[in-house]
């Protein structure tokens, strides 16, 4: 959700929306810069608590203030945001479903870490819906 | 569908970016209605119609 295209990226609400995202991303960074430091010093397992919590908790926010984002833009710019997620969201989607009929018939799983893949496949997703209306 | 909007605005000398600002849009939204890639939506319109002063259909019209 870093990406935020040629719609909308301009305008105040971007701004202040990358400032939030980058912001809690940081304090992830410097969270988990820390715990493992605390878990190589002093042999605490915070380093695992810190990277299972903290992340969906830090994520969780981006999501909050990226749909915050997207209710500020106007009618257009929203709506090539969202063209942008429904492809990244159909992305996911046929991927699991691709990914589950491997396992089935292989038994070999897939590292959950792809569906991250969504974010780049969203950034080209906004490359293409920008394109149609400029 | 077809528009006026590019004129409309010349005759006022305006420009792209001062027409979105009274609008509360962004200049790529003016530009890709005026382009017709965009239909704006009907408070959109009505917007424009009252920026204006003239009636939705003396603006837009169907292509």
């Amino acid at each position: 959700m870093f990406w935020l295209g040629t719609f909308g990226c301009n305008s105040a609400a971007g701004r202040r929306y990358h400032r939030h995202a980058f912001g809690a991303l940081a304090v992830l960074a410097v969270a988990v810069i820390v715990s493992v430091w605390l878990d190589r010093r002093f042999g605490a397992a915070v380093g695992k608590w810190v990277a299972g919590v903290g992340t969906p908790l830090v994520f969780t926010y981006i999501v909050a203030v990226f749909h915050r984002y997207i209710g500020e833009l106007d009618e257009l710019a929203r709506r090539v945001q969202l063209e942008a997620v429904l492809i990244a969201f159909l992305f996911v989607i046929l991927g699991g479903i691709a990914l589950f009929s491997v396992w089935m018939f292989t038994g070999w799983a897939a590292n959950p870490a792809w569906v991250l893949l969504a974010e780049p496949v969203r950034g080209v997703g906004l490359i293409v819906a920008a394109r149609r209306y400029r | 569908m077809k528009n006026r909007l590019r004129v409309l605005r010349a005759e006022r000398e305006w420009s792209q970016a001062v027409l979105a600002e009274k609008l509360g849009v962004s200049r790529q939204t003016v530009n890709a209605i005026e382009t017709g890639r965009y239909d704006p939506s009907l408070p959109l319109a009505f917007d424009l119609a009252r920026l204006f002063e003239m009636r939705i259909e003396e603006i837009f019209e169907p292509g």
